[in-house]
């Protein structure tokens, strides 16, 4: 838990961020549901209250302004019929029981019909003959002309006439209705009719708390209103869409409905056949939409609701989700940087918690097998330390065999060089030509191999690390001219020059004279060997804190390609050339080998056809020179 | 007179090769096959040259070499030693111990018989 705590440092700033996002994303998702569902329900919920409470309010004001027509309707056809009656019999001048009899009718009338104000008979000549009134006396044969007068012209058996309405006493409406008997010589009633009839049927109709009724003419002119004053202006309507749209003035009957203030209202209208006015029935839009206002309302503080709760659920989840997936991040990190021993500790009983234990089992599975894995490799390693030292012994031994095999080696073949040179020298008798010619091929063949013993001696003595070398001070520049002097016959014989240049007061070499020697041999014995024609030229100069020998060539030269192998032991460029040359291939190896225990280098330059440089450089004495 | 070489030397091969070189130069050779032996013979009958080989049983030749110098009453003779060491210093080592000149294997018989001859100025021609 301690190295929990330690690892809390570094990765817990991610992993914080990490929360945050995943907090926020399940908040969101949560919100984004719920408040979805919520909004799209509130919206269907709205759309579906405002079409039905528009649709029922339509048909309820229908039914109203249909039974106020009915009722209107009606309330002309009683009065019409009521007024039929009265012209049933034939208008005889000078019949005075029957002119009774029609006052006794009018008089009955005006009693059973309470909206007639006043009745007048005209005779078939259009003459009036009898007037009966409740606010006047009876006028009896007063003769006034009325021939012309559209309440005598207009009406027949089959139709009424109505006038138009007008006004008594400044506020009550009246018509004028005249009925014609069924035959001319019945004559023609008429009757004043008061409409206040209308106007308190029309105040009675409620709809909702401000909705109202009223009538229009067939001209659109407002005959009956709630509020008399607009119908004493004589207030023409026709100009309201719904208006104009049932008086046929316009046919745009899908023009929304307007009241006289501008206001949106739901307008429904039935006509009254006889007269071709409209009772419209109107409620504003307002207070029709109240219901679906509070819909909203309500539609909203669900929603609010909604996000609340669905704001805290997701909260809720996310931190139960979050805090065991962060504990096993924790963990997975923790275990990840190699505390094996660290367990996650979650308890939610379901698939984190599985994933929790399946992170500690695998946890448990590594340190396991790292401890088998610690545990062989000590193994192993004490092993391989067993083996490396009897490979070490296993190696002085093969060191020492190699010494000593090549004792045994070169001492027969000592013997065996002896007698042949004692032969050639016709120690033993005179020798025939071809004899000493045998003889000189074995002398070469025997040197050969005793160089290669001595070279494979050298290599391994190397290899075992058991070349021990001098540490003594030479003169480089002496052992140089040694070497020349020593392979000059060589030189000669294949006609080669060969230059030396040795700088004056060279400082003194320190190392091995006799490996040295060796080395210088090689390089020169090589440069003799592989050139056929022109020079070989040696200079020996101080270089820094190093003596530099170059042996230059104008032999056939080394390509690239190869210049890196001819370092490399049995590496000689041509194995054919080993043969014709007499080398092993293994005297620039060894040199090489020599030069790099001395602390020195060993370079070569060479271009094919153009010959090879090598350059030795070797530690110098700054001592004193030698 | 002849001159007398002795030749310690413990390969019979060896000892023959320089047995017969040196005859046919006309000197006389005495052969011993291991340090004790030379030095005994060295010390009885003083030869005119020793041929010595380094590498030997019982007394090795810088010992040898050593004890016949540092015996005042025998003769200084000339003593060239022969060997297979070819270690660094081997040729100071034998000048050290009293060698007159070193050569080592494997030697040419052509150019120790002119060492020979060289340290034996008066002697030999006639053969």
């Amino acid at each position: 838990m301690a190295v929990a705590a330690e690892l809390a440092g570094a990765p817990g700033t991610r992993s914080r961020r990490r929360r945050r996002g995943l907090f926020r994303k399940y908040v969101v998702l949560f919100i984004a549901v719920v408040s979805g569902a919520l909004f799209v329900s509130g919206v269907f919920e709205i759309w579906f209250v405002y079409r039905e409470q528009t649709a029922s309010l339509q048909r309820l004001q229908q039914s109203e302004a249909d039974a106020a027509g009915y009722k209107i309707a009606q309330f002309l056809s009683e009065i019409e019929g009521q007024m039929g009656w009265s012209v049933q019999f034939p208008w005889l001048d000078g019949d005075a029981a029957l002119f009774e009899q029609r006052r006794s009718d009018a008089q009955r009338l005006l009693g059973h019909v309470p909206a007639i104000t006043e009745i007048a008979f005209i005779d078939p000549a259009g003459r009036e003959q009898l007037r009966v009134s409740r606010l006047a006396m009876d006028v009896i044969g007063g003769g006034t002309d009325r021939s012309n007068d559209p309440a005598f012209t207009v009406p027949s058996a089959a139709q009424a006439y109505f006038g138009p309405v007008y006004y008594r006493r400044e506020s009550e409406p009246y018509l004028t209705m005249a009925v014609a008997g069924a035959r001319h010589a019945n004559g023609v009633a008429v009757a004043e009719v008061n409409l206040k009839f209308i106007l308190d049927l029309v105040a009675t109709i409620e709809v909702g708390a401000t909705g109202l009724a009223y009538v229009v003419d067939d001209r659109g002119r407002l005959i009956a209103h709630p509020d008399i004053s607009l119908v004493l202006r004589n207030t023409d309507l026709s100009a309201l869409p719904q208006v104009g749209a049932a008086i046929g003035r316009t046919t745009d009957a899908g023009a929304a409905p307007y009241d006289a203030n501008g206001a949106r209202v739901i307008s429904a209208h039935a006509t009254i056949p006889q007269l071709g006015w409209s009772v419209f029935v109107e409620l504003p839009i307002g207070e029709a939409l109240a219901p679906i206002y509070f819909s909203i309302a309500r539609t909203g503080a669900l929603l609010l609701l909604g996000l609340a709760l669905a704001g805290a659920a997701g909260l809720l989840l996310a931190r139960r989700l979050v805090v065991p997936i962060r504990a096993l991040e924790t963990g997975a990190v923790t275990i990840g940087e190699g505390d094996l021993g660290h367990r996650i500790d979650v308890r939610t009983g379901d698939e984190l918690e599985g994933l929790a234990h399946q992170f500690n089992d695998m946890a448990g599975r590594l340190q396991a097998s790292l401890a088998g894995l610690e545990q062989r490799v000590a193994e192993r390693t004490a092993q391989l330390a067993d083996k490396s030292r009897q490979l070490e012994l296993a190696s002085q031994h093969k060191s020492q065999f190699l010494a000593n095999m090549s004792h045994e080696l070169r001492t027969p073949l000592n013997a065996v060089l002896g007698y042949t040179e004692l032969m050639i020298d016709e120690i033993y008798g005179a020798m025939p030509d071809r004899a000493r010619e045998v003889l000189a091929r074995v002398q070469v063949n025997g040197r050969h191999l005793l160089q290669m013993i001595n070279d494979v001696l050298d290599l391994s003595k190397i290899e075992a690390g058991q070349l021990d070398l001098a540490r003594e001070r030479y003169d480089l520049g002496a052992i140089v001219a040694a070497v020349v002097s020593s392979t000059g016959s060589l030189a000669q014989a294949k006609g080669l020059a060969v230059t030396t240049a040795i700088d004056p007061g060279l400082p003194a070499g320190i190392g091995d004279p006799r490996r040295v020697t060796q080395v210088v041999l090689n390089l020169l014995g090589n440069a003799i060997k592989f050139t056929d024609a022109g020079l070989v030229a040696v200079s020996l100069r101080a270089e820094g804190q190093s003596l530099e020998l170059t042996v230059r060539d104008t032999g056939p030269g080394i390509a690239p390609a190869d210049q890196g192998r001819v370092f490399n032991e049995f590496q000689q460029l041509d194995s054919s050339s080993t043969r014709a040359k007499g080398g092993t291939g293994l005297g620039l190896s060894i040199s090489k080998r020599i030069v790099d225990l001395h602390g020195g280098s060993i370079t070569l330059e060479s271009r094919v056809g153009e010959g090879a440089v090598f350059r030795v450089r070797l530690p110098a004495d700054r001592g004193e020179t030698a | 007179m002849t001159k007398r070489v002795l030749v310690i030397e413990d390969t019979d091969d060896n000892r023959r090769i320089l047995r017969d070189l040196l005859a046919s130069a006309g000197y006389e050779t005495i052969e011993a096959c291991d340090g004790g032996e030379g030095l005994a013979l060295a010390r009885r009958d003083p030869p005119d040259l020793i041929l010595l080989d380094i590498q030997l049983p019982v007394l090795d030749g810088f010992e040898v070499a050593r004890l016949l110098r540092a015996d005042a009453r025998l003769p200084r003779v000339p003593i060239v030693a022969v060997t297979s060491f070819a270690l660094a210093g081997d040729e100071g080592r034998a000048r050290d111990a009293g060698c007159d000149a070193y050569v080592s294997k494997p030697f040419s018989p052509r150019e120790l018989l002119a060492l020979v001859r060289r340290l034996l100025p008066e002697a030999g021609a006639h053969a």
